[in-house]
């Protein structure tokens, strides 16, 4: 008898696909030129420290190589990719004055639905720009400050100007490089000294425009003792021009503070999702990482947690699932640099239908992470033959004084547990059910409710027939 | 003994190019990760290849009454052409191109074995390499082609009596082990910290065979090894069991490859390391399941003990998979010795040293036992002492 699989199915993208018509206001030509970045420099009324930077970053993205390693980036034309693209609009902080169509989009998306339920603050960015800013009063009587990068630059040059491309240099790699020439838009985060944030604020990214690129730059500072959970959640809608988003996130996490961020990331199938993402996390600080990659043709994304100071922790949740024609090159990076840090990641990946999973990884520990602990587990399933799955994780070590445990699996799911769920009453399908969800649920119980119901939609099983 | 023109006069050429080239790149990735840590490839700059000259000294030691109906012959005996047949491994990690070529051509030791099927050695046969002034370089290649359903085991010693002498070695050993065949390969380096090491080894193994590795690598200045296991039949099966010890300035690098072919196909990486003073290593390990390689396992697990804060050490424990039904794992663990173990061994009447010695050696001790030669044992065990006790 011919066995018949079980089906997995794919993510629904209906909501995600959604497109409108192209009415931004402005658009840069295609292509990367001194010429460009002037342009975004004015089109943005850069201070002239921020000009400098960009045209700086340029000089850098144009004498550095592409990624030696990794995914085949060959699909990504620079030469085709419109680098800023502003929407018809002036920001708002009231949805009823987004313009009807970008407001559609992001209903759809459930961010004023989710803002009115249960965040304290919310970004939206259409394109290179924010349509939408808000912060709840009480926020901003606790003098948090939640705004977007280009009004933070404006108004708070003592507070960003420091920080701004430090923790992530253009010197960093190409894409940082393109980065700091071209970034638009993204949200500038300041959390004051002991104010505890209870509800989480969030962000939402939505690139419209074909053929263009999302560079949104991401600063968040938790000061002393504070603590805050923030959300970014990204899609795009699928056209046959490729896309990219390389997008920056700087984290600094002072002494004591803490910061959650948790991201869904589901962009469409011909986006090049070259993102970098970093904390630097004092004394005491705690970072947390929950991250699902659910979308785009190409991913290189390894958030990093830079435990520098004395006794701070990091905590990676990550989960990557892979469909047909994805490559997703997914990871995180700790490195410990002061005594007494911990770590602790967890890694799961699922792949189907020929995508491609990665899991990379770093794990360092300098001389001075004396009594650094850290644990690393990655675990891949693959649901047919078509796909890929590896696992390329670096453990690191510089001091005798560590205790550093890493271990991976890899495989299907496995008959015995299968078998025994069954002899428990359950049918088959029932049965694979649960152990996908069990896989996932180490991610799902991280998110945001509506995060986690969105995160379980998305990977919905379809079963039918017997499974082999 | 034919020591041929040819085979002069190719390896001088080779020899001669890799004299100009000063900038080597060993154990060279196949998949590649972020450049910055310098992982990818060992990376020796301003290297000083030798002059290399004859090994004039015996090095071949085996019961002849056990080998008579096998073919054993010293390589260099042999007619370079029949050794063309067994150039194969196109895709085989080794320590470098051009290392393997200078072994495939410019040899000047090893063997080649041919073993009828179903002929069982028990007994194995065993090469000594003394590395000294009057020969101080070794390159090696060793081929075995087991017959279906045959048992042998290869048993190679590479060591200096002399602490300061400056010596090399390179070597690559080649094992098709066929269908139901199982051979061993037993490799026990310790060389002064004056020495240079490099070894590439592969193997092919047909249906139901199996190749078990073992190596133990105590010593040189730089020590870089890579072993390529094939499995290529169903039920094939390729296990490595590593010690080493690194200390001093010495550095090392290891890199080990399992691929899975075969349907059923099984693999083991068991590596057991000590970083001692400001030693270097890397070790990068990839069990890589092939499409097709369905119902296969793979397993790795490296333990790293740290003994000064001066070490440092880099794991990058691949698991490449393109195969749903395998069930592929790895391990590595990174620390120092337990104080708890230390504590007890010492409240016993163990001073630090030998408490230290005798964790070490519980450690290795299941590698070590798979070294048939009970002198060897003894020299690794007299060497550990006088490496972590005595000095």
């Amino acid at each position: 008898m011919e066995k018949e699989k079980t089906r997995i199915e794919d993510i629904k993208r209906n909501i995600y696909d959604m497109k409108n018509k192209d009415e931004s206001s402005y658009k840069t030509s295609s292509g990367l030129t001194k010429e460009i970045i002037e342009e975004i420099s004015d089109e943005k009324n850069d201070p002239d420290w921020m000009r400098e930077f960009r045209l700086k970053s340029l000089e850098i993205y144009n004498k550095m190589p592409m990624p030696s390693w990794g995914p085949d980036l060959s699909g990504l034309d620079m030469n085709n990719i419109v680098t800023y693209v502003r929407p018809n609009t002036n920001m708002k902080h009231d949805w009823n004055d987004v313009p009807k169509d970008i407001k559609k989009t992001f209903d759809l998306l459930g961010i004023p639905k989710a803002e009115h339920e249960s965040l304290a603050g919310v970004g939206a960015q259409y394109d290179s720009e924010i349509v939408y800013h808000n912060v709840s009063d009480e926020l901003k009587k606790q003098g948090v400050l939640y705004m977007d990068m280009e009004t933070a630059i404006r108004e708070h040059e003592d507070l960003v100007r420091p920080l701004f491309m430090k923790l992530v240099p253009p010197t960093d790699h190409k894409f940082a490089a393109l980065h700091g020439a071209v970034w638009s838009g993204g949200s500038f985060v300041y959390v004051p000294e002991g104010v505890q944030v209870k509800i989480p604020i969030q962000s939402y990214f939505r690139l419209n425009a074909p053929g263009a690129g999302q560079f949104e730059h991401t600063l968040i500072v938790v000061e002393k003792g504070a603590s805050i959970h923030y959300i970014e959640g990204c899609s795009a809608p699928k056209y046959y021009v490729n896309n990219l988003h390389a997008g920056c996130v700087e984290c600094y996490i002072r002494e004591g503070a803490s910061l959650k961020y948790s991201t869904i990331e589901n962009w469409s199938r011909n986006m090049y999702n070259l993102n970098t993402k970093r904390a630097l996390v004092d004394k005491n600080a705690h970072v947390e990482w929950v991250t699902g990659s659910f979308g785009s043709k190409v991913s290189m994304l390894y958030p990093m947690s830079i435990l520098k100071g004395e006794g701070a922790r990091c905590d990676f949740t990550g989960i990557t699932f892979a469909g047909a024609g994805q490559y997703l090159d997914t990871g995180s990076k700790v490195v410990h640099a002061a005594p007494n840090t911990t770590s602790v990641v967890n890694s799961k990946s699922i792949s189907k239908d020929g995508g491609v999973s990665i899991y990379r990884g770093l794990l360092g520990s300098t001389k001075n992470a004396v009594n650094a602990k850290s644990s690393v587990s990655c675990e891949s399933l693959m649901l047919d033959s078509k796909s890929r799955s590896d696992t390329i994780p670096i453990v690191s070590a510089a001091n005798n004084n560590v205790d550093i445990g890493h271990e991976a699996k890899i495989g299907r799911i496995s008959d015995d547990a299968i078998f025994y769920l069954m002899s428990r009453g359950l049918t088959e399908e029932e049965a694979r059910e649960m152990i996908v969800t069990g896989f996932v649920e180490p991610v799902a119980k991280e998110l945001p409710l509506e995060y986690a119901v969105e995160m379980n939609n998305l990977i919905k099983l379809e079963l039918k027939g017997t499974i082999g | 003994m034919i020591d041929n023109k040819e085979n002069l006069s190719k390896r001088k050429n080779i020899i001669s190019k890799l004299k100009d080239k000063k900038d080597f790149r060993l154990n060279e990735a196949y998949v590649p990760t972020w450049k910055h840590l310098g992982l990818n490839n060992f990376h020796i700059k301003d290297y000083n290849f030798p002059e290399i000259n004859e090994y004039n000294a015996d090095y071949m030691d085996f019961k002849a009454e056990d080998f008579k109906n096998v073919y054993l012959k010293d390589i260099r005996e042999i007619d370079g052409k029949s050794l063309t047949g067994y150039s194969s491994f196109k895709d085989a990690t080794s320590v470098s191109k051009d290392f393997v070529r200078l072994a495939e051509n410019g040899f000047n030791s090893g063997v080649f074995l041919k073993i009828p099927e179903n002929k069982i050695l028990n007994s194995p046969i065993r090469l000594n390499f003394n590395l000294n002034s009057q020969n101080p370089s070794v390159i090696d290649q060793n081929i075995i082609v087991a017959g279906p359903n045959s048992k042998i085991t290869l048993v190679v010693d590479y060591y200096t009596e002399d602490g300061d002498m400056e010596v090399f070695h390179n070597g690559l050993t080649k094992v098709f082990a066929g269908s139901g065949s199982e051979v061993n390969v037993v490799k026990v380096q310790r060389m002064n910290n004056r020495a240079s090491h490099f070894d590439s080894n592969m193997a092919e193994v047909e249906d139901g065979a199996k190749v078990n590795w073992v190596t133990v690598e105590m010593g040189s200045k730089i020590n870089v090894t890579n072993y390529n296991s094939d499995l290529k039949g169903q039920r094939s099966s390729a296990d490595i069991y590593s010690a080493y010890l690194v200390d001093g300035d010495r550095k090392q690098d290891l890199y080990y490859t399992t691929n899975h072919f075969g349907k059923e196909s099984t693999s083991n990486m068991i590596i057991e390391g000590v970083l001692k003073d400001r030693a270097k290593k890397v070790f990068k390990g990839n069990i890589d399941f092939k499409m097709g390689s369905s119902k296969s396992k793979g397993a790795q697990a490296e333990e790293v003990l740290l003994l000064d804060p001066t070490v440092k050490t880099d794991t990058i424990p691949m698991l490449l998979c393109q195969e749903e039904d395998v069930d592929g794992q790895h391990a590595a663990s990174v620390g120092k010795i337990d104080e708890n173990q230390l504590f007890y061994l010492m409240s016993r009447g163990f001073d630090y040293g030998e408490a230290e010695k005798l964790i070490i050696e519980a450690r290795f001790s299941p590698i070590f036992d798979r070294v048939p030669a009970e002198n060897l044992r003894k020299f690794l065990s007299e060497e550990l002492r006088r490496r972590i006790v005595n000095e």
